[in-house]
């Protein structure tokens, strides 16, 4: 090969795997918990076993073919591994010993009148789009935090256009979205107080987010930046 | 050599390569020496192995095209499906064919991949170079031969070329490459390439608007079998029903991309979990139900590239219309109408297709299941699905009462009665010259009118019951297009008439 081939590999590429590359791997320490280091002890003992059974002594090895040890090794390892997951591949395995679903021959003849049922409400790809959009930002003001919370908030404000001066405002209508939200989910009034306590914390994540926002810009009105 | 073992032969070789093709993922996902690309290696010198047992002539050679691998002159459609790193890494290196020869091992193979996958090997393969570079890596059992007529053994002419194959082949490599791609940034914390995955959708689009065996190919992907492969396919099938109701393209780019991306979240689930073939642990389970939360947080992380219905879908689609599956959000979300499509796509791609531990439904038997389990599912997005889709989705292979198969091209007025291309007629023989190539499932010939007598599904032949024909509709199909409805009723018909 080339030198061109070969530049210095630094240690955040991966390996282009030159026989260079196989250097032996340092021991790992006893109770060592990377398992790479044990999996790399364990081959080098499966290689020296491998030597042992042959009873060449190493200079035959390399003489005969460099690479001849190595091979016997990834044999010997290839059959373990065979030996411990026999079959475990999707396409070789008996299709017979999948499960297959039973399904009820009567319910597949009825299927072309269930499909032509009369739709009470046409169906619309775009509807409820806002509704679970600030559901789905809200969930994260709740459950997440640092900079994931941050963008939600961030989103809220600037996508459903809240802004300190008309925040009550603009809550009250997240607020009936939530409210229809709960109903069609299938949950009655009494839920509602609940509800709104959660909502209430979601509204708090949301001051508290614009809240330093006004703090700084008053902060920067008062003093002006230096030049 | 029999019949029978031309197939099994095939059947093997198939499954090498769609091995090769997962390796070829995992080697970019992953590092080389990792356990996943250990674990592919391994299973590959395995297979290998069982096709020299199986009699397959050694070294066994694989040839590739542009679009397409071949075996012995035949496309290998289905293996292909997810090979556009491998194809392009061949293309780049000018590789027409691999040979892979039985006393090939795991280290020399992910070495010779070295060659073949790591860009700075791009030029190791040239004609000058080649030699000393396979003697420098250890690589004796791989040859790679140069699509040059000078390269002894090069069989790329003997390829047959099928620019239709082709061009629908590579539009579904290009979809599952571009979510391949996100996946993988994904799983190293780059920011994802949305905007080239709305590119592909809309290319596919297009695609999708002229008779193309694009959706036909999506019914046997083998690679890769739930994430990247799934997930294209909730695409096509969100795709079909949403032309249907006649959105705008951009409209139409958005929904495809939320489709597609609908579990990216998946990318950040460990692949030991993600994969396992066993039921999972309450832990793993935990784990598991985190991917829409997790892809929604990806996607919000993109905000200014990603459509709030894309975030949307991600988080909703496992989310019933009441309020159950989950996440279970503190406050109910009203999931719109892209996550019930997207969640009944979903559901029905995975009932159809192989999982380590089942095997796969046919359309009407999935469709029996879910319509049995109907509150799960917002009900009018569900017979909206049904009907766009039909008892015998675009691209089913059917064999009809009087012995004559074909694949279905389109949907008729009634679920049950598709138009059929035939691929041979009566009693199997084959199509006379005046005989229609196409029929509409349903239409007298001989004084009985056909029906489909059974379908072959991924792995296996299923009986189709004798359906009732359903009274005329007085309005039109709510999901099918006056084109397709012309179409419809002139199938199957003399030209004269």
């Amino acid at each position: 090969m080339s030198s061109s081939h070969q530049a210095p590999r630094t240690a955040s590429e991966p390996a282009t795997g030159s026989p260079s590359d196989h250097a032996p791997t340092p021991s790992p320490a006893a109770g060592d918990p990377d398992f790479r280091a044990a999996l790399a002890q364990w081959r080098l003992q499966l290689r020296t076993e491998v030597k042992k059974v042959s009873s060449l002594p190493t200079a035959m090895f390399d003489t005969i073919d460099p690479m001849l040890e190595m091979r016997l090794a990834e044999c010997t390892e290839t059959m373990l591994h065979q030996l411990q997951v026999p079959g475990n591949h999707l396409l070789s395995t008996n299709n017979e010993d999948l499960r297959l679903e039973e399904v009820d021959q009567e319910a597949i003849r009825a299927l072309p009148k269930r499909f032509a049922k009369h739709d009470a409400t046409p169906v619309d790809l775009l509807s409820n789009l806002n509704a679970e959009y600030f559901g789905v930002l809200a969930d994260m003001c709740r459950t997440q935090d640092g900079a994931i919370r941050e963008r939600a908030v961030g989103l809220i404000c600037s996508d459903f256009g809240i802004t300190n001066d008309g925040l009550e405002e603009a809550t009250e209508e997240l607020w009936r979205m939530t409210v229809a939200a709960n109903i069609d989910a299938g949950n009655d009034r009494d839920s509602e107080p609940e509800l709104r306590a959660e909502f209430d914390q979601v509204t708090k994540v949301m001051q508290s987010s614009l809240q330093p926002k006004v703090d700084q810009d008053e902060s920067s009105n008062a003093t002006p930046r230096q030049p | 050599m029999t019949t029978t073992m031309i197939g099994r032969h095939r059947e093997v070789v198939k499954r090498f390569t769609i091995e090769l093709v997962e390796l070829t993922l995992n080697r970019e996902m992953h590092d080389r020496a990792s356990s996943y690309v250990a674990d592919s290696l391994h299973q590959l010198i395995s297979t290998l192995g069982e096709c020299e047992a199986a009699g397959v002539e050694m070294p066994l050679q694989l040839q590739f095209g542009e679009r397409i691998v071949f075996y012995d002159g035949e496309p290998l459609d289905s293996p292909s499906l997810q090979a556009a790193r491998l194809l392009k890494a061949c293309s780049d290196r000018n590789v027409a064919m691999l040979s892979f020869r039985p006393q090939l091992t795991a280290e020399e193979l992910n070495r010779a991949l070295d060659l073949l996958l790591h860009p700075r090997n791009r030029e190791a393969l040239q004609r000058d170079n080649r030699d000393r570079v396979l003697k420098a890596f250890g690589v004796r059992n791989v040859d790679f031969t140069l699509n040059t007529p000078a390269d002894p053994g090069n069989r790329r002419s003997a390829v047959d070329a099928n620019p239709e194959l082709d061009k629908a082949v590579g539009q579904y490599q290009d979809l599952a490459d571009v979510l391949q791609t996100n996946h993988a940034r994904a799983y190293r914390d780059l920011d994802l390439a949305i905007d080239e995955a709305a590119g592909v959708v809309e290319r596919t689009i297009a695609e999708l608007e002229e008779p193309s065996t694009l959706l036909s190919l999506a019914t046997h992907d083998d690679v890769d079998r739930f994430t990247v492969g799934h997930s294209v396919r909730v695409a096509l099938l969100t795709l079909q029903v949403a032309r249907q109701l006649g959105l705008a393209r951009e409209q139409l780019v958005s929904i495809g991309t939320a489709a597609l991306m609908h579990d990216i979240g998946k990318s950040k689930v460990p692949q030991e979990i993600l994969f396992k073939c066993g039921r999972l642990d309450e832990h793993e389970w935990h784990l598991m139900s985190q991917h829409p939360r997790l892809g929604a947080e990806l996607l919000l992380e993109q905000h200014s590239e990603v459509d709030p219905c894309a975030i949307g879908a991600a988080f909703c689609h496992h989310m019933g219309p009441h309020g159950h599956g989950y996440p279970r959000p503190k406050m109910p979300i009203l999931p719109s109408g892209t996550s019930h499509l997207v969640r009944v796509s979903d559901v029905f791609e995975a009932l159809t297709s192989v999982r380590p531990y089942k095997q796969a439904l046919s359309p009407m038997e999935a469709f029996a299941i879910m319509f049995a389990h109907e509150s799960d599912f917002e009900p009018n997005w569900l017979r909206a699905f049904a009907r766009t889709i039909g008892l015998f989705p675009t691209g089913t292979r059917v064999m009809l009462d009087d012995g004559s198969h074909g694949m279905v091209l389109a949907q008729g007025q009634d679920p049950s009665r598709p138009i059929v291309r035939l691929f041979a007629g009566a009693e199997g023989r084959d199509l006379l010259p005046d005989e229609p190539d196409s029929i509409l499932i349903g239409t007298e010939v001989e004084g009985r009118p056909r029906r489909v007598l059974a379908i072959n599904t991924q792995d296996r032949v299923v009986d189709v019951p004798e359906f009732e024909e359903l009274p005329v509709l007085s309005t039109p199909h709510a999901c099918l297009s006056e084109d397709l409805a012309r179409a419809a009723a002139n199938v199957g018909r003399p030209q004269d008439e």
